[in-house]
Formats: structure tokens, C-alpha cells, sequence
């Protein structure tokens, strides 16, 4: 099994910051509003905002992942699971579908997707090939649902992919935790932001020693 | 062999119009500039915009796709080619990538592309299914590249295409008529656009009440 750090090279690698939107996150967001806890999201907002400061530092690419829905991609299937279709989130040009806490700067790229996994129909494996990423970092909102989606995906694509643990947070600690668990069993690394951080700041060392 | 009027049933169908753009069609467009003729792609506005208008009163659900090149998807392949032209036209929020004489209507989808298929990591597909759409009929520009790229990946996607004639354009007759020959040979039907709206005109008219037609 390979170290850690083979899986975070800056030049190699990408953080992919899914679903970090009101309507995922603020109590008075769609999820919230509808009776979903959101206070493991919004607690873990300062440890993901402390983890982009330092993978720009470390010059590893983050990616947002926005979640836009319209009448155009609002199929039978995908309206039709919900006992409400009522019940609708991240509407193009609504608060709810804003990001919550972070923002991309002007070279971060945003990759807007409608399903789950942010790789269905959307342009993020041509983002991540334009970058020669091989690495993903996943992490948001909500972690057994879009995270786990798009991580899954991204690994069946050949893609190293990293889940952190506090950086990720869902409506449900037992779902959370059966994420993380299912990651590192079948998918790949599960880390802290803090491990990953101390990664980069080992090998920042080693290349200066060098 | 499926029928003409088979494939552009408006409740099944979809019309394309593929990079009816400005730095594709017109004189002043970054193609233009760089010396391709754009005379062809001009000529043909006209003509597509009867079409959309034939299409929307028939209730033909019509699709814009269009470019946008952003330097997140420049990759050193797409870059390459060319010089770079490809990833030098359409930028993001530029005239260039508005669209030419062609505008989509509130309800409208556009979906953007980055590649000569617009079906290569866009939407395009999840909304084609929303749509339950199954014949895809094809406009725009270039006919040899983008729009013959969209067709055929659509074809391989098990959508049935026809593809018009004279709502599409390129840059010399011969890439226009090479493109009409594949289509025609191997992909599916290549049709001018009033048969399509003969069809869709005849089908309204027998839907109507006798007396209505007095």
C-alpha cells in the first residue's frame, strides 16, 4: 500500500469541494428547512476553510463543485424519488445554490453538475485531464450522498482518490462514519485535513533540504 | 427504414443548433479573421431561423449548444491542434461566443460544450433524456466538425439523426457536401429543412377540427 503522500502531490492533484451550498448547509437552506440537521455541516466550515488556505499555499488546484438545477435536467427519475417534487434545491440564481463560507478565486475553476456524482454529464474529467490530475481529494456536503457519489465515480475513472474525514459532513453520524469506513475498505485513503496538510508541509520540507 | 415523419414527431424529437456563433459565422468572428470564408454560414441564417420558428409553432423542442473555450479545459491535446485556433475562439463571455442572428427563448436550454461533441462531458444528454427525446435534428456550424462530431456521437448514442442540409454551413462546399455524404451513408437521414416542415405543417393541419380549416 502506498504512503499518503504519493496521493497528494500538489502538481498531481486536485481538491474537489463538493456541494458546499446553502440549500445543502444553512439552516435556512432547502435541507435545513426541510427537518435535515445541518450542524455537522456548518461545524465542519472553519477545518475546511483552514485546509483550502493551505493547499493554495501548497499550490494544489481546488475545484468547486456547484449543484444547479433547472427544468431542463429535471427528469421523471430524478424528480420522482423524492415523496415530494415539490421539494426542490440549488435552483439556477437562487441564495440556495450559493456557496456557503468559500468562494473560488478567479483561476479556481467551478464545475457546475444536476446529479449526485460530479462526474455525470458534466465537464470535470476534461478539467481534471487539462490539469494532468491524477489525484482527487473529496470532500463537502453531503458526505454519503454527493461526496460518496462523486469519489466512487472518480476512482472507477482511475483517479487516486483521498476522502477527508472533517472536511465532509452529512445529516446522519452513522451514514458519515459507514462512508468513510466503505472508502477505505474498497476505494482509497481516508485522512484528516491535518494529515494531508502535514504531508504537504513534509514535502515541502524535503524539496527544501534538497 | 424509418420514414421521414417518424423521426422529427415533435414530442420525440429535438432540434440542435450547434455553434451558431460569432467567431464562426461572422466576417468580423475570429474564423473570419483568421481568412475562412463565413459567406456560407451568413447565407444560411436565414433559413435556420424560418426553421426554429417552424419548430417552436410545432412544438419541437430546440436546443442551443454553444463553445465556450475556458483555460480550465485548454488541455495541451485541444490546445495543440492547429496552432491553437480551437482554444483561441469563443472565450468565455466574449462577442465571439455570443450567438449569431439565433437566440434561445426563456425556456429554452442551452448547454456548452468545450469540445467538437457536444455530448463530450456536458449535459447534453441527461437533458435529451429529460426531454425523452430519441431523433435529433441537426443544424449549425461548422456541417464537417461540430456538428458532424455531435451527430455521430448522437448516433452512437442510439439517437436517431437527420440532418439538414441547408440549415447547416462550413467553409468550402466540398467539406459541406463530404459531411452530407457520411451522414447520408452511414449516420441517418440528411433531409432540407422544409421537408421536415412540410411534415410538421401537414400533421397540424390534419390534427385540426374541419370546420377550423374554413
Amino acid at each position: 500500500m502506498r504512503n499518503l503522500s504519493e496521493f497528494v502531490a500538489p502538481s498531481k492533484t486536485a481538491i474537489l469541494v463538493v456541494d458546499v451550498q446553502n440549500d445543502f448547509c444553512e439552516p435556512a437552506g432547502a435541507s435545513g428547512k426541510a427537518g435535515r440537521n445541518t450542524d455537522a455541516a456548518m461545524a465542519m466550515i472553519p477545518t475546511l476553510q483552514r485546509f483550502l488556505g493551505a493547499a493554495r499555499e501548497h499550490g494544489t488546484n481546488v475545484i468547486f463543485i456547484q449543484t444547479i438545477h433547472e427544468p431542463s435536467t429535471d427528469s421523471d427519475a430524478w424528480i420522482g424519488r423524492r415523496s415530494n417534487p415539490d421539494a426542490k434545491n440549488c435552483l439556477k440564481g437562487t441564495w440556495g445554490a450559493e456557496f456557503t463560507g468559500i468562494a473560488p478565486r478567479d483561476s479556481e475553476p467551478v464545475v457546475i453538475k444536476h446529479r449526485y456524482s460530479a462526474f455525470v454529464n458534466t465537464r470535470l474529467d476534461s478539467v481534471l485531464r487539462t490539469l494532468n490530475v491524477e489525484n482527487i481529494i473529496v470532500l463537502g456536503v453531503a458526505t454519503n450522498v454527493c461526496v460518496e457519489s462523486t469519489a466512487r465515480h472518480g476512482f472507477m475513472l482511475d483517479y487516486n482518490t483521498v476522502f477527508v474525514s472533517d472536511c465532509s459532513a452529512g445529516y446522519d453520524q452513522a451514514a458519515h462514519d459507514m462512508t468513510l469506513r466503505t472508502h477505505a475498505m474498497h476505494f482509497g485513503p481516508v485522512a484528516t485535513a491535518q494529515e494531508i496538510v502535514d504531508t504537504w508541509a513534509a514535502t515541502h520540507s524535503d524539496a527544501a533540504a534538497v | 427504414m424509418k420514414q421521414l415523419a417518424e423521426l422529427v414527431i415533435p414530442a420525440k424529437s429535438a432540434v440542435l443548433v450547434v455553434d451558431v456563433q460569432n467567431d464562426y459565422c461572422e466576417p468580423e468572428g475570429a474564423l473570419g479573421k483568421a481568412g475562412l470564408p463565413t459567406g456560407a454560414a451568413m447565407a444560411m441564417i436565414p433559413t435556420l431561423q424560418a426553421f426554429l420558428t417552424a419548430a417552436r409553432a410545432a412544438g419541437t423542442p430546440v436546443i442551443f449548444i454553444q463553445t465556450n473555450h475556458t483555460p480550465e479545459t485548454d488541455s495541451a491535446v485541444w490546445s495543440w491542434r492547429n496552432g491553437g485556433i480551437s482554444s483561441a475562439v469563443c472565450r468565455k463571455n466574449t462577442w465571439g461566443s455570443e450567438f449569431t442572428g439565433v437566440a434561445p427563448l426563456p425556456d429554452e436550454p442551452v448547454v456548452v460544450k468545450h469540445r467538437y461533441s457536444a455530448f463530450i462531458n456536458t449535459r447534453l444528454d441527461s437533458v435529451l433524456r429529460t426531454l425523452k427525446v430519441e431523433n435529433l435534428i441537426m443544424t449549425g456550424v461548422s456541417t464537417n466538425v461540430c456538428v458532424e462530431s455531435t451527430a455521430r456521437h448522437g448516433y452512437m448514442l442510439d439517437y436517431h439523426i437527420v440532418f439538414l442540409s441547408d440549415c447547416t454551413a462550413a467553409y468550402s462546399i466540398e467539406e459541406h457536401e463530404g459531411a452530407l455524404y457520411n451522414m447520408r451513408t452511414h449516420f441517418g437521414v440528411v433531409a432540407a429543412s422544409h421537408d421536415v416542415t412540410a411534415v410538421w405543417s401537414f400533421d397540424s393541419g390534419s390534427l385540426r377540427e374541419p370546420a377550423l380549416r374554413i
